[in-house]
């Protein structure tokens, strides 16, 4: 297995939410694409592996998710592939609310532009509002919503595979564009597709994109260990996300595969400073800006406790609030609180100041200078906790390039982190596609 | 001033053009043929480029559109400074939410320059269901409106809520919560394209055509003006483009031309099932010239010009064509 792998998540404004009030964050170009494109070439000199990028399909009641990345992954990661040469290029896209034909091409459109640089971030969910945008009565339970990305995936390998690698071969003489059979119709019958067309994107560099996942339900791990080449992850504790690496990896291995044939990458948020006092500045200064009101809500709302109707001093414990299986949208996160209050029975104001510090995706913060932030990751590494991280934009107006241009190459020097050879993402990641899923 | 719509293809399908010489079939897949055929459009003085679904999987048509228009667009935006990209919209696979995120971020990512092309239905059911999904997609476009986002970090505001509009549609077709994720797009609403190419004479009160911004007209002589002057006496003042194909074959270059086309037998192949992409225009300057004016006097106002026979044949337009085109009322004068 090669070195740690390093994406890149492709955001504005960073987290926690009041970074974008830190002077200097440019969340006003959150529309720019001369923006984006800068901070794409940006991650590719450094020698970042990929650019991953989110999404969402519906408007949050707090817009700052919204300027957060307001952009259309195809639309914006196609113009980043055509100016861009070696990064991978990761789009993010729901398996509920999308056609798994539409969503092949689109995928295999970006592999070709990109010469077999993209990648898929399979997601199900997108929040329950979603379901009002797309004529749904209501958002599909979590058991719905994976039956279905198992299915819809299913069908995309068959439209990538319907071509033959050599199908195409013109020859004017024989009046040929193709060799003969080597493009087959696509047909699938299934619970949720009924699907006979001729596929019509010749096969591209990769075959098949490269595939992210990041569920940490049952459900979700379940669909990483049959389909996902990366993993990304919302850890923040060593030894949880230690439990959680191999978790996956057992359910990889169990599946006949090799566990390496599967990366684990936590989000981390770096913030790197020269000395400590000035990253707990930079931190405490987000605090300070960061808004009570909101979290405080959506924490009551994932409860089912109104954390401002009992004292700050009460110790919370699961007897008290909601359990994670009762939330309809993306529990992961729900999860995380969840489980930290099962084990530690924080106070109601312990729990607010820990997801203001954090961000309510409790990432794992890396604070400090360049050569710590370094050695945490390698700590991580070298533990059996991670197999690379995605980079989440924080506070620092600077996002990212503090990063790239301290902490990486200190992470190359110690042979942690090298650009793989190859001429296509998949084979610089050692990640080749399975023939066959 | 004439309007030329560059129709973006790879290995062109109509009249097996694909298996001359000097076609560029063997480049299909590299995204430098349609940068290339881009900067011929821009450089040339065309206003736009077309870019079409994928066809229906007829083997001669399997590399004609092979990739998806959407992000053939968005690449073609960092390549392009001025050109409009259209891009054709396959609305039956679609929701009008994601249509309206990807046209909306394409205008901004292209500064204003995003277009769609919906091909208009005869289906009574299919028309009102188009029509419903293009007012769907406006009014997601105005729902985040651009004086609303006020992005002030000293006094926390992201948005003024108190200026968006959610659409809150509740259709025959579709039921859309809004509001849009996508900032309003710079040039307010992308304009739209409507393709009659499946149209006669008698479909011309279709709602869509009251939501156009311009039509294309069927790629069929007689068709084009039956649907045009139906169109026109319907009250639909909009600018017509005619799909052409267009190849020049005069002077030095008439012998050799000639000789390739005819090497090519053109029935050998089945030809595809649906229509051809452009009517043929074949001749000297001057005979095109005068056919080109001739639709233009009757009340065309522009063309679509898709790859003809010969592979120069849309740069023989731009260059050769269009400068006599331009400002000529009698273009035979002109000529002469």
């Amino acid at each position: 297995m090669s070195g740690m792998i390093f994406t890149f998540m492709f955001q504005t404004s960073g987290h926690p939410r009041s970074a974008w009030r830190v002077p200097g964050n440019r969340t006003r170009e959150a529309t720019s694409l001369r923006y984006y494109l800068e901070l794409a070439l940006a991650a590719e000199n450094a020698g970042l592996d990929a650019i991953f990028m989110a999404d969402q399909l519906d408007a949050e009641d707090d817009s700052w998710d919204d300027l957060d990345g307001p952009l259309e992954p195809f639309t914006l990661m196609s113009a980043v592939a055509a100016r861009t040469h070696r990064v991978g290029i990761l789009c993010t896209a729901s398996t509920t609310y999308s056609d798994p034909v539409l969503t092949a091409r689109r995928f295999a459109t970006l592999d070709h532009l990109s010469d077999g640089r993209a990648g898929w971030n399979v997601v199900t969910g997108a929040s329950p509002g979603a379901s009002l945008n797309f004529g749904r009565d209501a958002h599909p339970d979590a058991a719905t919503r994976y039956r279905r990305a198992h299915e819809f995936l299913n069908v995309t390998y068959a439209c990538w595979d319907s071509w033959d690698a050599d199908a195409v071969h013109v020859d004017r003489d024989a009046d040929l564009l193709l060799r003969p059979g080597a493009r087959r119709r696509v047909r699938f019958q299934g619970e949720f597709f009924d699907v006979d067309t001729e596929f019509p994107v010749p096969r591209s560099p990769q075959g098949r994109p490269l595939l992210s996942t990041a569920g940490q339900s049952t459900a979700g791990v379940e669909l990483a260990a049959y389909h996902g080449d990366i993993v990304f992850a919302m850890q923040h504790e060593l030894d949880r996300a230690r439990r959680e690496r191999a978790r996956l990896r057992d359910q990889r291995a169990q599946l006949g595969r090799d566990p390496d044939s599967v990366r684990f990458l936590p989000g981390v948020i770096p913030v790197i400073a020269e000395d400590r006092d000035e990253a707990e500045e930079l931190l405490a200064l987000t605090r300070a800006l960061g808004s009570h009101d909101l979290l405080i809500d959506e924490l009551s709302g994932w409860m089912g406790i109104d954390l401002r109707a009992i004292s700050p001093d009460t110790r919370l414990h699961t007897g008290m609030i909601h359990h994670p299986t009762t939330l309809r949208g993306i529990r992961s996160q729900y999860e995380e609180v969840y489980e930290r209050i099962e084990r530690f029975e924080p106070t109601a104001n312990d729990v607010i100041e820990h997801y203001l510090a954090l961000g309510r995706y409790a990432f794992l913060a890396a604070v400090g200078r360049a050569g710590e932030v370094a050695d945490l990751l390698q700590e991580w590494q070298q533990d059996g906790a991670a197999d690379g991280f995605t980079l989440v934009p924080g506070p620092s107006p600077r996002g990212p390039r503090d990063f790239f241009a301290q902490v990486l190459p200190e992470l190359q020097r110690r042979g942690l982190h090298e650009p793989g050879e190859g001429r296509t993402l998949r084979e610089r990641l050692g990640l080749i596609a399975p023939e066959n899923a | 001033m004439v309007q030329f719509v560059v129709s973006v293809q790879g290995a062109t399908a109509q009249g097996n053009a694909w298996r001359h010489i000097g076609s560029r079939a063997e480049s299909a897949l590299r995204r430098s043929l349609y940068t290339e055929t881009a900067l011929t459009a821009e450089n040339g003085g065309a206003q736009a480029l077309l870019l079409r679904l994928p066809g229906d999987g007829h083997p001669a048509q399997a590399l004609q559109h092979p990739f998806d228009p959407l992000l053939l667009a968005g690449a073609l935006t960092v390549e392009t400074r001025q050109l409009r990209l259209i891009v054709d919209v396959d609305a039956v696979s679609e929701q009008p939410y994601n249509v309206a995120r990807q046209l909306a971020s394409l205008d901004h990512i292209s500064e204003g320059r995003a277009g769609w092309l919906l091909r208009a239905d005869a289906d009574p059911v299919a028309a009102r269901r188009l029509a419903e999904f293009v007012s769907v997609v406006r009014s997601l476009w105005s729902s985040w409106p651009t004086e609303s986002i006020i992005i002030d970090p000293v006094a926390g505001v992201l948005t003024d809520r108190s200026r968006v509009v959610p659409p809150a549609h509740h259709g025959e077709f579709f039921d859309v919560a809004g509001i849009l994720n996508v900032p309003q797009p710079p040039s307010g609403s992308p304009p739209l394209t409507v393709d009659l190419g499946d149209l006669d004479e008698s479909h011309t009160a279709l709602p869509l055509l009251g939501l156009a911004d311009s039509i294309v007209l069927p790629a069929h002589a007689h068709r084009a003006r039956a649907v045009l002057s139906g169109v026109r006496s319907a009250g639909v003042t909009v600018p017509a483009l005619l799909p052409v194909a267009v190849d020049l074959l005069d002077e030095t270059r008439a012998n050799r031309v000639a000789d390739q086309l005819i090497s090519i037998p053109q029935e050998t192949s089945p030809q595809p099932p649906t229509a051809p992409a452009g009517l043929p225009i074949r001749g000297s300057l001057r005979a095109v010239v005068d056919t080109l004016a001739g639709w233009l006097a009757d009340g065309v106002d522009g063309f679509v010009l898709t790859p003809g026979l010969t592979p120069s044949s849309i740069l023989d337009v731009l260059t050769a064509v269009h400068p006599l085109l331009a400002g000529a009322p009698i273009p035979t004068e002109v000529i002469r």
